[in-house]
């Protein structure tokens, strides 16, 4: 799968992937808003790691492993922002749209005033997007029901998004 | 006596909702930490000789000692042992320099650990904040930080500890710090979820950790432990870099196995503090239903194999057991006690080879060792059988024995195991550090048949307890078991030397010489008078409230089953009055003893004979009331041996000797030391599943086994007499009983002093060669044994 590097640039993939991220955050774990920048940071400057935490098992440690699930979702939301600059790559060349950017910020309804809305994807395109993101989260680790629940999160989010 | 001495009670059946505090007594782990801290250090002994060898020092120590060798005054061939041991005191004399200086070069490397490992625990918390990206909360997280500071004020912690955050990549939280400074690092997932349902029980889960000083014990010995690596890797990397292996073969395993148990033993009381902790941090149903929930649904799995033995924290499934049932909690391990057995093991021969150095410090070869290693034995076996015993009265459970087996198994195991791989052994010519393989089995079965002792000691207080606060069951079960440790430590290290260097000749010289020394029979007549008082309090059914978390319930009260029913001064009267007749029996038939030898052989055949008439008392209280029985044992011993002892005295009266207040003071304990020594090897009979105290015996039969115990044992110590102390040529010189005790025997204890300094001497001079080594042996420790 081509993400369009030629279009939406590394920094502009990762500024959707955290507004994808805070805005399935809002709904599944607001909570960890409050140390959100801190927390993609440290995800996009070491994914893996982040990810792969080892159990450390640390002296006189709880014993306990309990992760923030906000790594997840930026890890899940990758792929999706990849594959949705995917989709409307092409629309965007045929309509003319400033650029793939700002197309799926808006589809992820952060449109700015007066702009005019985009197209909603179609059941089909929103269906892939789920898969996408079901597989990347069963793939990083994640049991398969809290795979399952944000992959909910995500294409709820793209499909009723909110205008701004 | 009408107060019942040893309860016959079987467990009470305890009533459902009933939940043990375990937690009353304090947990053994704190002594399995010092234990563990002591080996550690005592190491450090290792490497400071290991340096002074290898230096120039070494070279000074040598070329003295051979010196010294060269300036030993000439013995004629005929001399006399007090010649002998002359001529050896000048040798010790000459090289006490020499020798000091290498005992400051060995207490030189315990310094050096010690101040690397302070140094290293003092910088361990900024290497943390660093390594794990902690941060202070900030005020987006003040929520959490608060919360943490109303729990710690909740939970009675004076000061609360410094909250911090970890990044992304911290999952668990853990504390760090130094005393004072204590903090508490979050992971990121719970620190945003201050009200969430994980936060409360597990901040309180640190803060328990803070509040039982686990996190000093923890980060300490993981201190300890990195500098040992590194200071224990040094003869490794010299010799590799000098191409001179010859330490390697001797040395590597050993090095290895000490880190290897090291590293075990530190895993095993951090995985028993994290049991602690929960319990501690969850003392009410809704604190242990939301630790509990929290445990079940993490979605760890179990671990296996060798990294369960390894692994810091026991799996969650566990942990929730155990906070269903705490009682569980108090079942001591075989591997714990098997390290525990393995650490004392290692440690003693170093501690022993610094006063073995100096000549005049070798009179405390034995003693300080045993001092400094009872105790912790005591307070780490003794502790957790103890708190066994008394939390069974509160669940109703019978496991002590079962216990009792894992435990002495455990503890065999690893002091068997530890002999011959302490460091001290390094450079030995045989792989056990002594001359015969089967010498470490003294130590080790003398201290798994203690353990049995100190396991019936614990089931006799237990059904006292009632009568007890926590703190008094406490320090009675470290006073008792620590003294018995130490006691026998003592005794067992000494004699196994003394089998080592000196053979049997020397062995019953120091048996009924340096065994019998006024110090020891105090000891052992303490702990027999300790142990009478606790068993004439009245034993109780009921448990302590102590023992109990909330009310006790009604149906708990006493049910008047405790009828008790051994009186232990019935079966040591009848076997050492028994030893006694069998003493006048032999008077009668041999007639008076007509030469010095003769008075010589039956002295020390008696002392065998007072020995023996303790250790009948004891066997037959471990024959018929099992665990309860070894326990009152100790008691039994003493009054059975002071018995025959007493018994001796008025028969030697009887046929016209002198009765002197001096006389009858020096015989009536000089079977103690030795009667306590063979008792706690034969305590290893409490292992065969005799009846622990169910039912009462007939005292007629009580007495009937004691005296033909007690006869056998004396018609035994008589008939073998030749063996116990061969007769030497005549002299027409006599001496009385009196003369005996206040000469003779003083003199030998003198002379025997100085032939185990020569051993010891000997046995720490590891630069010797093979020849060399016997040549000393046979000079001065053989001529004198010869020649006496």
């Amino acid at each position: 799968m081509s993400s369009y590097p030629e279009i939406l640039t590394q920094p502009d993939e990762d500024a959707l992937v955290r507004e994808l991220a805070q805005q399935v955050l809002e709904t599944t774990a607001p909570e960890e808003l409050a140390i959100f920048d801190v927390t993609a940071e440290e995800y996009f400057a070491d994914p893996q790691g982040v990810l792969d935490a080892k159990n450390r098992d640390e002296a006189v440690g709880f014993g306990v492993e309990l992760a923030l699930i906000t790594p997840y979702i930026l890890a899940v939301a990758k792929p999706v922002i990849q594959l949705l600059a995917t989709m409307v790559g092409d629309a965007v060349q045929k309509e003319g749209q400033p650029s793939v950017n700002g197309f799926i910020r808006r589809l992820l309804g952060r449109r700015e005033p007066g702009s005019p809305a985009p197209d909603p994807l179609t059941h089909d395109q929103l269906a892939l997007v789920r898969k996408v993101a079901l597989e990347r989260g069963q793939l990083i680790g994640l049991k398969e029901d809290r795979a399952e629940l944000l992959a909910d999160a995500i294409a709820g989010g793209i499909s009723v998004a909110p205008t701004t | 006596m009408s107060v019942p001495l040893v309860s016959d009670a079987p467990p009470f059946p305890a009533p459902a909702g009933v939940r043990p505090n375990v937690l009353a007594m304090p947990s053994s782990t704190v002594a399995r930490f010092v234990l563990l801290i002591g080996a550690l250090l005592s190491s450090g002994l290792f490497v400071g000789t290991w340096v002074h060898n290898r230096t120039a020092a070494g070279d000074v120590w040598l070329a003295r000692v051979i010196e010294c060798e060269r300036l030993r005054p000439t013995v004629p061939l005929k001399a006399s042992a007090e010649e002998i041991l002359a001529a050896q005191q000048s040798v010790l004399r000459c090289s006490e320099g020499a020798q000091q200086k290498l005992a400051w070069f060995a207490l030189g490397g315990v310094a050096l650990t010690l101040v690397a490992a302070g140094v290293l625990l003092a910088i361990v918390p900024m290497i943390i904040v660093r390594r794990r990206a902690l941060r202070p909360l900030g005020p987006q997280l003040a929520a959490a930080s608060e919360r943490v500071a109303a729990l710690a004020a909740e939970d009675g912690l004076r000061r609360a500890p410094d909250t911090m955050v970890g990044s992304s990549k911290l999952r668990d939280a853990f504390s760090f710090g130094l005393p004072g400074r204590y903090a508490v690092a979050l992971p990121p997932a719970v620190a945003v979820r201050s009200t969430g349902a994980a936060f409360d029980p597990l901040v309180r889960h640190e803060l328990a950790h803070v509040a039982r000083r686990d996190v000093l014990i923890a980060w300490s010995a993981r201190a300890l432990w990195y500098v040992l690596v590194t200071l224990l890797a040094l003869p490794v990397i010299v010799g590799l870099a000098r191409a001179d292996v010859s330490i390697l073969p001797s040395y590597a395993w050993r090095a290895a196995l000490f880190l290897g148990a090291a590293i075990l033993a530190s895993a095993g009381i951090l995985r028993s503090r994290e049991y602690d902790a929960d319990l501690d941090s969850a003392q009410t149903s809704p604190r242990r239903e939301a630790l509990g929930t929290l445990l079940s649904t993490s979605g760890r799995g179990a671990t296996t194999g060798w990294r369960r033995l390894v692994a810091l924290h026991p799996d969650p499934s566990e942990r929730v057991t155990m906070l269903e049932n705490p009682g569980l909690l108090a079942r001591p391990s075989a591997v714990d006690a098997a390290i525990a057995g393995f650490l004392a093991s290692v440690t003693l021969p170093l501690l022993a080879s610094v006063f073995a150095t100096v000549p005049s410090l070798t009179v405390w070869v034995y003693a300080v060792p045993a001092v400094l290693v009872g105790p912790l034995m005591g307070a780490t076996v003794g502790l957790a059988l103890w708190r066994l015993a008394v939390v069974e009265m509160a669940t109703g459970t019978a496991r002590l024995p079962a216990a009792a087996r894992r435990v002495a198994a455990g503890i065999f195991a690893g002091f068997l195991v530890g002999q011959p791989a302490s460091l001290a052994a390094v450079g030995s010519d045989t792989i056990t550090g002594t001359r015969s393989p089967l010498l470490p089995l003294v130590g080790a079965l003398a201290l798994g048949g203690t353990t049995f002792v100190v396991a019936g000691l614990g089931r006799i207080a237990a059904d006292r307890s009632k009568h007890l606060s926590a703190r008094g069951y406490t320090t009675t079960a470290i006073f008792l078991s620590s003294t018995l440790f130490a006691f026998v430590l003592w005794a067992a290290t000494m004699l196994t030397s003394t089998l080592d260097l000196g053979g049997w000749a020397l062995t019953t010289l120091t048996v009924v010489t340096l065994l019998t020394q006024p110090v020891a029979v105090a000891v052992v007549a303490a702990l027999a008078v300790a142990v009478l008082v606790l068993l004439a309090v009245r034993p109780d059914d009921a448990p302590p409230t102590w023992v109990i978390e909330g009310d006790p319930p009604a149906s708990m009260a006493p049910d008047g089953r405790s009828r008790g029913l051994l009186d232990a001064t019935a079966v040591a009267l009848a076997a050492g009055i028994a030893a006694a007749l069998c003493i006048l029996a032999f008077r009668l038939v041999a007639g008076p003893a007509t030469t010095f030898e003769q008075q010589t052989q039956r002295f020390d055949a008696y002392v065998w004979v007072f020995a023996g008439a303790g250790l009948a008392a004891g066997l037959s209280l471990i024959g018929l009331y099992g665990l309860r029985g070894a326990g009152a044992g100790l008691t039994a011993v003493a009054l059975a041996s002071g018995t025959a002892a007493l018994g001796f005295v008025l028969i030697n009266v009887a046929f016209g000797g002198n009765l002197t207040l001096e006389f009858v003071g020096a015989i009536l304990g000089r079977g103690l030391p030795f009667g306590l020594l063979l008792f706690a090897l034969a305590s290893l009979l409490a292992s065969l599943p005799f009846p622990d105290a169910r039912g009462r015996r007939p005292l007629w039969l009580l007495v009937v086994v004691a005296a033909l115990l007690g006869g056998m044992a004396a018609t035994g110590a008589i008939a073998a007499r030749d063996t116990i102390s061969p007769l030497q040529q005549t002299t027409t010189e006599k001496l009385s009983a009196h003369d005996y005790v206040s000469s003779y025997a003083p003199t030998v204890v003198a002379s025997l002093s100085s032939l185990h300094q020569a051993a010891a001497a000997i046995d720490t001079a590891v630069q010797l060669s093979p020849s060399e080594r016997a040549r000393r042996i046979r000079a001065e420790l053989v001529a004198p044994l010869n020649v006496r």
